[in-house]
């Protein structure tokens, strides 16, 4: 065997290399979708129907992945025994209070098991191990609820012909009345508005005139006031005349202090002398 | 020379790798053309399920057209030899014709999956790429290496034998050849069609 091998050799072997690694990645890629690198926690539940679960289908908590069914048994009493892998980073998320039940978003999707987070167990030291049961909650299927609307929708088919009958019963003699009644109000409106017209004329010329009446009033109450000033003045200055006269002060009696010889003004007059309560003439 | 009759050379693994990229291209145009899909992330994890199933046979059709005519004629090379001689030629070639077939595998898979995420763009490459080897179902995988390997074996066996026989009964080498790629395409489209009937559907099939 004299043929030059080596180069094919390495050919050969880089290639068978980077196949194996190629075989690898897949395995890895696999793997980490099925959680077979990760720590796992499993937990089981019981049915009594296996109906909808399928063994690989996904586990998720709060609508994202965390593991999926491992393996579903037929028990001896008929019940349905599921297995659960859960990534053991996900524990924290599952306690005793955790419900398991099997959904499906929207109409046309894989179902999946959703498992409820129980939060109250957050910090506590009470954690599930492997092998522990969860407790399952039947979700009703389509089919369930396609029956449930069926069942009701004779009900709901009658209600709505009898609320159908009221509609075409009532309906056309309130609208009547409504016409009616808008027609009415109609006419009502009219009629103040020719009534508003009508005597907001006189009572604006009513008005005018107790406004001229009045500015009259007040121009002859100010003459008057006028008038009785001067009168005032007038009749002062006649007492003060008629109080210097010698007639009066030969009438007065002896002792009597002598006038004082300016007058008071008006309102000293009325004002009491200080010291002397009662105005009363102050004596020595 | 009859260590040189089957290798893993650049022109299979190109060959493995033109016929993963076209298989998965084709399947995903059919199922968004005419078949009107449009859950491209769906179409792409059947295309390339699929294309899973059918890779042992497309491997070992590459190999076969390929390798073939060196192995008829390594096998009416070894006619003067008793049988014992040709087991132990048979052995050898084995231990690198089936781990050839089994390398080739990998590649034809991996070009699957780029074409399958270049054809029809769902997410950025990568987040597709791992979606994609995610989603290959790894009872597929292994069914698959196991029948690329039984096949490569098939094939070394059924070639050498016609040669054999050709160099017996003095016939040319051309004729053994045609013999040879006939027996071998018929037994392996029976051998895929047992294990199609006879394994679990989830396993042989790909459905999860």
């Amino acid at each position: 065997m004299g043929h030059p091998r080596r180069p094919l050799d390495l050919e050969h072997w880089s290639l068978l290399s980077g196949a194996a690694a190629l075989l690898s990645l897949l395995v890895l890629g696999m793997g980490a979708q099925r959680n077979w690198w990760n720590r796992n926690l499993e937990l089981s539940f019981r049915t009594y129907s296996a109906a909808r679960l399928q063994e690989g289908m996904a586990v998720k908590i709060s609508g994202h992945p965390v593991g999926r069914v491992q393996r579903i048994r037929l028990l001896n009493d008929a019940q349905v025994h599921v297995t659960l892998e859960i990534a053991a980073s996900r524990e924290s998320l599952v306690g005793r209070r955790s419900r398991a039940t099997v959904t499906q978003d929207g109409l046309i999707n894989r179902p999946y098991i959703a498992i409820s987070p129980d939060l109250n167990r957050l910090g506590n030291r009470d954690r599930l191990s492997s092998g522990d049961t969860l407790i399952f909650e039947n979700s009703p299927d389509l089919a369930t609820i396609i029956k449930e609307v069926a069942s009701s929708r004779v009900p709901l088919q009658q209600m709505i012909t009898r609320a159908a009958g009221l509609v075409e019963r009532r309906v056309p003699r309130s609208l009547d009345q409504l016409d009616r009644t808008l027609g009415s109000g109609e006419r009502l409106a009219n009629l103040l508005e020719r009534e508003v017209a009508q005597g907001s004329g006189s009572l604006q010329g009513r008005v005018s005139r107790a406004t001229d009446n009045l500015e009259q009033t007040l121009s002859t109450l100010q003459t008057t006031l006028v008038e009785i000033q001067s009168l005032a003045r007038s009749s002062n200055s006649l007492l003060q005349g008629i109080r210097r006269s010698w007639l009066i002060q030969l009438l007065e009696p002896a002792g009597t202090p002598p006038l004082n010889p300016t007058p008071p003004g008006p309102g000293s007059a009325m004002k009491p002398a200080a010291g002397c309560p009662g105005g009363a003439p102050c004596r020595d | 020379m009859a260590r040189q009759a089957t290798r893993l050379d650049r022109g299979l693994v190109g060959l493995a790798m033109l016929a993963g990229a076209s298989m998965s291209m084709g399947f995903i145009q059919l199922l968004a053309g005419p078949l009107e899909q449009v859950a491209n992330l769906s179409v792409q994890v059947l295309a390339l399920q699929t294309t899973a199933m059918a890779a042992p046979l497309v491997v070992s059709l590459v190999l076969l057209l390929r390798e073939g005519p060196a192995l008829v004629a390594l096998g009416s090379r070894l006619a003067q030899r008793p049988q014992a001689w040709l087991l132990r030629r048979w052995r050898q070639q084995a231990v690198r014709l089936i781990p050839t077939a089994m390398g080739l595998l990998p590649y034809l898979l991996a070009a699957a999956m780029v074409s399958a995420t270049l054809t029809k763009p769902e997410l950025n490459t990568l987040t597709e790429l791992r979606f994609l080897v995610g989603n290959l179902n790894p009872e597929i995988l292994v069914l698959a290496l196991v029948k690329t390997s039984l096949f490569a074996g098939l094939i070394l066996w059924i070639t050498l034998q016609q040669g054999r026989h050709a160099q017996t009964l003095q016939l040319a080498a051309s004729a053994a050849l045609s013999r040879a790629i006939s027996v071998s395409i018929a037994l392996l489209l029976g051998l895929d069609l047992i294990f199609v009937l006879l394994l679990d559907p989830s396993v042989s099939g790909g459905v999860s």
